[in-house]
């Protein structure tokens, strides 16, 4: 079995990875933060060990202000709705996925806010941050609040320069939320430097952790502005009616995923020890090669080739998208096909009305998988 | 169970900010446990740390300086 669908969940997990959910589930696994015994404060421990990684690998300033979701979305939804109040606008690009777009348009269809859309420029060849910019500019309103937006798209290889939007926000007073999805991990970060008032990111994707947790991080200019999306036990101050005001108890409440947690610890240390660079360097070289490959084979239309990273969109002449991934798992390639949860991405690559199959990269990814893929592909008449 | 050694504490809040205490205390050389007491006053269970009662004082200055107020201090 061959793998290319990472950018929904990178597989496999690094060993160490399932060893520790295991050894977690076995030997530590209390509830954290709720009792004052051994496993619950084990538990708290690794949790808390956790929030010290993620930080120190994006650059968050606080470790506290690390909050612990089920998911990116989740995360994008507590930011956003925790936000964003009614008469405010936002900016959102133009290659932004579900999880982005239908928060904002629920909030839109109820009154509460209106949007505009910015153009990321994916197609262009003399696309520049400095143009970019200029797009978010030109739909500045006196109410724009935030800009939201991902730092790499979920459907091809195109990154946003996030540093140069952040500092832009910044000149300006707009709050900046950053979708880090298809990033953390593969794309170095910092939160500080590049003026990220909040980044929301998975742990199953190039973090190599496991499904079940996400984390949203915040800076301190948002830590305890906002409102919570959900309310429950917290461990502390039961008598209390309401969440306390501090993250990252304020907005976990119930249970945490902990072995996903103890997980992602591993994942995170996995992919420093190998680094960033080195990582996000391997996956751009398969995806150049699988560009050459594909670009000799027969019928086979790769989109937004521009961009190199690790992520690689492409059509087969004749056949649907779903036929094409359909063959190719008949041959123990697992791809994607369709539209991605990405319909405004689609839209700005012109595939939105054919859906494509996507191929994405990992850090076990080999180029012979590239190869047998190509070949796969070339079989396809 | 708490050490003999650690017979002063602070009673902080989540075991968060707890933690958060006992890592600028580490820092600081100054070592500590995490505890939970009732809370009393304070409507439900707390976590806070445990420490000598001969670091009182350094204890302080840590957590003021990290900007850890104490819901409340046994010493």
């Amino acid at each position: 079995m061959i793998y290319l669908d990472n950018a929904a969940t990178t597989f496999p997990k690094p060993p160490e990875v399932a060893r520790e959910v295991f050894r977690c589930m076995t030997q530590y696994c209390g509830n954290p933060g709720r009792g004052g015994h051994s496993l619950s404060l084990a538990a708290a421990k690794k949790v808390y060990e956790c929030r010290l990684a993620i930080a120190d690998l994006i650059g968050c300033a606080e470790p506290e202000s690390i909050v612990f979701t089920e998911n990116t979305t989740h995360a994008l939804n507590l930011v956003i709705k925790g936000l964003l109040k009614k008469g405010d606008h936002v900016i959102i690009s133009d290659m932004e996925h579900n999880s982005v777009l239908r928060p904002i348009a629920k909030l839109e269809s109820e009154g509460v806010i209106e949007y505009s859309v910015f153009p990321t420029r994916t197609l262009d060849d003399r696309r520049n941050p400095t143009l970019i910019c200029a797009g978010i500019a030109r739909r500045m309103r006196k109410n724009t609040r935030a800009v939201i937006c991902s730092h790499a798209s979920n459907i091809c290889s195109a990154a946003l320069p996030i540093a140069e939007i952040g500092a832009f926000c910044k000149r300006y007073g707009l709050l900046f939320i950053v979708d880090a999805a298809q990033s953390a991990g593969h794309l170095p970060i910092d939160m500080q430097k590049m003026n990220i008032d909040a980044l929301c990111a998975p742990a199953h994707k190039s973090l190599y952790g496991p499904q079940g947790a996400g984390f949203l991080a915040l800076a301190p200019s948002l830590s305890e502005m906002l409102d919570t999306l959900s309310e429950g036990g917290n461990g502390v101050n039961s008598f209390d009616t309401f969440m306390p005001q501090r993250p990252p108890e304020r907005y976990e409440a119930g249970t945490l995923p902990t072995p996903s947690i103890a997980g992602l610890v591993e994942g995170i240390n996995f992919i420093k020890h190998i680094g960033i660079t080195t990582i996000c360097d391997y996956e751009r070289d398969l995806y150049v090669y699988a560009r050459e490959l594909l670009a000799n084979s027969h019928g086979v239309e790769v989109y937004a080739k521009n961009h190199e990273g690790a992520v690689i969109l492409f059509n087969k002449n004749g056949k649907t998208p779903e036929e094409v991934a359909g063959f190719l798992d008949s041959k123990g390639i697992c791809t994607r096909a369709g539209f991605h949860c990405a319909p405004l991405a689609h839209k700005t690559l012109g595939t939105d009305t054919t859906g494509a199959v996507r191929a994405s990269f990992g850090i076990f990814t080999r180029k012979s998988d590239v190869e047998t893929l190509a070949k796969a592909l070339s079989e396809i008449k | 169970m708490k050490r003999d050694s650690y017979e002063c504490s602070a009673e902080l809040g989540s075991v968060t900010e707890a933690m958060k205490a006992q890592r600028v205390l580490a820092a600081a050389a100054i070592p500590s446990e995490i505890i939970k007491s009732e809370g009393g006053r304070h409507r439900g269970c707390v976590f806070g740390i445990g420490f000598s009662c001969a670091q009182t004082n350094n204890v302080r200055a840590v957590l003021s300086s990290a900007r850890i107020t104490p819901r409340g201090w046994k010493t």
